[in-house]
Formats: C-alpha cells, sequence, structure tokens
C-alpha cells in the first residue's frame, strides 16, 4: 500500500473515531442504565431488603459500564493517535527507507562493500540503545536481507520502518532529537561508506526522491562532490523532515498522555465518590435492617427455639460492623486496573 | 485493620470452614482492600440472610423499613446523578482534548507531505 493508501486509511480511522466519540454508545447505554435505575427505584421500595441491596448493585454496574466504556474510547482514540503519527513519520523519514534501496543497489554494483555499510547501519540501530532503536532491527533484518540477495525493496522496506517507527514512536518522543540527529550522522557514515565509487550520473540535487532513485539505479561514489551534494540533500531531507515531525509526534503524543493522565484521575475520583458514599449508605441500612430482624425474632419469642442461630447473627452483624469500620480505613485498587475492575 | 487482623477476625467468625478457607487466601494473595472488604462484606451478609430465611423474618414491609430503605435508595441516587454528572463534564472535557488532539495529527500528516513536496 502506498503512501497515500495509507494516509487516506489512516485520515478515515480518524473520522471513524470522531464519529464515535459522537455516538458514545457504551457511555450513553450505561447512562440511560442509570435512569431506568432511577426510574425504578420507586419499584425497589415496595421490595424486600434484599432487592433495595440489588438497588446499589445495580447502579454500581452501571457507573462501571460507563466508565469502562469511556475508558476503551479514550484508548481507541491513543491508538488512532498513534496511528496518525506513525503515518507521519513514515512519510517524513522516506528518505531512510530509500537509503536502505540504495545501499542493496550498491551491494550489488560493489559486491564486498556493502559488507561495511551493513555493519555500520546494524552499528546504528544497537548503539543508538533507545526502545525506539530496539524496534528498529527489522530495519536491519531488511538490509541484511537485500544484502544477501533478496528483492526486499521499497514497499516492504517503507512497510518494516513505519512499524518499527509506530511501535517506537512513544519512547522516540524520550530520546528527544539528540537520538534523532546521532541516528541521522550515522545513517549518513553508513551510507558513505556503503556507496559504489564511479556512478554518479546527472541527477537534479533539489529532489532528493529523484537523486535517491537515480544512487539505486546507477550507484553512486559518496566522496565525489556529487556524492557530496547527495548527502548534503539527505541530510537537509532528514533535518527539514524528521526532526519536524519528530518533534511534533512528540507533542501531540505528550498531549495524548496528559490527556489521559488527567482523565484517568477524574474517572477514579468521581468513581471512589460513588462507591463510597453508595456502600456506606447500603451498609448503613443492611446494619439497621440487620439489628431490626434480630429483634423482631427476639420479640416473636424466635430466639427461644434457635437460641445458637440468634446469637450467631448477632456476632455476625457486629462483625459487619467492624468491616464497615475497617472498609473507611482501607485502600482502593489502583490506577486503570481500577477503572477496568471497579 | 491489618491483614493479619482480618484474618484472624474471618478465623473466628461463624463463616463455614471452606468459606473462611477461600477469603484466607484472598486476603493473603490480594491484601487488605476496600474493594475486597465489600465483597466479604457482601459473603457475609449472604450467610446473614440465609440464618433469617432459617428463622423465619425479613419479609416485613413496615414503615420504618420504607423509611430506611428510601433514605439509602436516596442517598445512591443523589451520589449516581453526581457521578453522571461528573462523567458528562470529563467526557466534554475529553472530546474536545481528542479533537484537538485529532486535528494535530492531521496537521503533522499535511505538514511531512508539505516538506516532502518542497523539497
Amino acid at each position: 500500500m502506498g503512501f497515500l493508501e495509507r494516509f487516506k486509511a489512516a485520515r478515515g480511522e480518524q473520522q471513524e473515531t470522531k464519529g464515535l466519540q459522537g455516538a458514545d454508545t457504551a457511555g450513553k447505554e450505561a447512562e440511560a442504565r442509570g435512569t431506568q435505575t432511577r426510574e425504578t427505584a420507586s419499584e425497589y421500595l415496595a421490595q424486600k431488603a434484599m432487592d433495595a441491596r440489588k438497588f446499589v448493585g445495580d447502579v454500581l454496574q452501571g457507573a462501571k459500564d460507563r466508565a469502562k466504556g469511556f475508558w476503551n474510547k479514550i484508548t481507541a482514540t491513543g491508538s488512532t493517535i498513534r496511528r496518525g503519527v506513525g503515518s507521519a513519520l513514515d512519510r517524513a523519514i522516506g528518505t531512510p527507507g530509500l537509503i536502505m534501496d540504495i545501499a542493496g543497489a550498491g551491494k550489488q554494483a560493489a559486491g564486498e562493500t556493502m559488507t561495511a555499510g551493513k555493519e555500520s547501519i546494524v552499528g546504528v540501530v544497537k548503539d543508538i540503545g533507545s526502545t525506539f532503536a530496539e524496534n528498529l532491527p527489522k530495519i536491519a533484518t531488511d538490509v541484511e536481507g537485500m544484502i544477501r540477495g533478496a528483492q526486499k525493496r521499497g514497499s516492504e522496506t517503507f512497510q518494516g520502518i513505519a512499524s518499527g517507527v509506530e511501535g517506537g514512536v512513544t519512547e522516540m518522543v524520550g530520546a528527544g532529537k539528540e537520538k534523532v540527529t546521532q541516528m541521522k550522522e550515522s545513517i549518513l557514515v553508513a551510507l558513505q561508506s556503503s556507496l559504489s565509487p564511479e556512478r554518479l550520473l546527472t541527477v537534479n540535487p533539489d529532489s532528493i526522491d529523484q537523486l535517491a532513485n537515480a544512487l539505486v539505479m546507477q550507484g553512486v561514489d559518496a566522496a565525489s562532490d556529487r556524492g557530496k551534494q547527495v548527502i548534503d540533500g539527505i541530510k537537509n531531507r532528514w533535518d527539514k523532515g524528521v526532526s519536524k515531525v519528530v518533534e511534533g509526534a512528540g507533542a501531540v503524543l505528550e498531549g495524548f498522555g496528559e490527556l489521559k493522565t488527567g482523565i484517568e484521575t477524574k474517572v477514579i475520583d468521581a468513581k471512589d465518590r460513588l462507591v463510597n458514599r453508595a456502600v456506606s449508605a447500603k451498609n448503613k441500612f443492611m446494619s439497621w435492617w440487620n439489628k431490626s430482624r434480630i429483634q423482631e425474632a427476639r420479640i416473636g419469642n424466635l430466639e427461644q427455639q434457635n437460641t445458637e442461630l440468634v446469637a450467631k447473627l448477632d456476632r455476625m452483624s457486629a462483625l459487619l460492623e467492624e468491616m464497615a469500620k475497617a472498609r473507611e480505613a482501607a485502600p482502593k485498587r489502583a490506577s486503570e486496573q481500577d477503572i477496568i475492575n471497579f | 485493620m491489618t491483614k493479619e487482623e482480618l484474618i484472624q477476625k474471618i478465623q473466628a467468625s461463624d463463616l463455614e470452614e471452606s468459606a473462611k478457607a477461600t477469603w484466607v487466601a484472598r486476603i493473603e494473595g490480594e491484601g487488605v482492600t476496600a474493594e475486597l472488604i465489600d465483597e466479604l462484606m457482601d459473603a457475609i451478609q449472604e450467610e446473614i440472610e440465609k440464618g433469617f430465611t432459617q428463622l423465619g423474618v425479613g419479609d416485613t414491609e413496615s414503615e420504618e423499613y420504607k423509611q430506611n430503605a428510601k433514605a439509602m435508595i436516596d442517598e445512591v441516587t443523589v451520589a449516581n446523578d453526581e457521578f453522571n454528572a461528573t462523567m458528562d463534564s470529563i467526557e466534554e472535557d475529553a472530546q474536545k482534548g481528542q479533537v484537538e488532539l485529532l486535528k494535530s495529527v492531521d496537521d503533522l500528516q499535511a505538514q511531512a507531505i508539505k516538506d516532502s513536496i518542497q523539497e
């Protein structure tokens, strides 16, 4: 799939997500359930205490569904954003992809010369030491594959880079521009060391794609004036494109991270307030209800026939009150897991 | 309440031995959390309900019961309304943030295309 198709696909996914935001199916359904729960509250009042307990359970389940549906939507948006950023980087980082093609062509044209280039590129991957770099071995594998005579070229190489970037782009933000610059310089060094001599013909130095395509077909002497022009062109392309896009990608991903963290905190706070109030109200009611029924048993002389059972109920009722106090001081389950599980 | 104290309470309780073993294992594994205590309280209440059924009490619809149940349901309903209002607000803010971020992604992709065309 060409870049334009991938770009269109990414746009389509974004539009789809925007549509989901409007519909917010899970949240709306949960809200509808909450409304229904409110409408049936009067019905609960006419029922037994067990149904009153069920009312609390239903309310909490409705809240859980809403929070979980919302959280899933946020997570899906994150995936769309990462794919979009990966797509932009895919476009911007096209030059290194062409470098791989150049390297492959260089190998065919200059025999063993390419070995040094391959090792340099693999070395770059290992030396950068970031998680981004850890996602790049596929690129090195592609290069190695080409060196072995495989016909891995063009779109496959681009796809390899795209997937590597998509997986590693979050960490790349942390690695920052310095790492990107290091990588660029290392790749340029690798390119210089791997290009074959005596092959530079007339190409337009202002068009990096044309240059690169010509190089793929013809090979190039990187040490010649023309070769230096080519390398400068690639360097400029990297500086102008990749660094800028990486910077923008960093801002977008950091923005999403902040949004997600803020949402997580607010949803957990809202959930904790609801759960604490609902559980507290339920415990208060059940404590009264248990005592009331024990009293009823005593008044009805049921205790005389069931002394042991009533004593047991008394003890268990007291235990519940102790548990209710312990709950107030107990810590909650934490973080994202909490949103999903509460 | 510490893990050891809670286990001690469970061991000394009127729960059945198999239930005690299950809860002790869970407390050992998960520690004492509010969520675990909620589940434990539900389990204890279930046992209490069995006892009342055995005694033959609990189906009253007295005015006192209705008042207490209404107070509980009202409190939970208000809390739930507040939760939904808060979630509405969070979702509104989140949607604005998402739209801005997706617009930034669009801009980023447009920038990448523009750069490659201008080279």
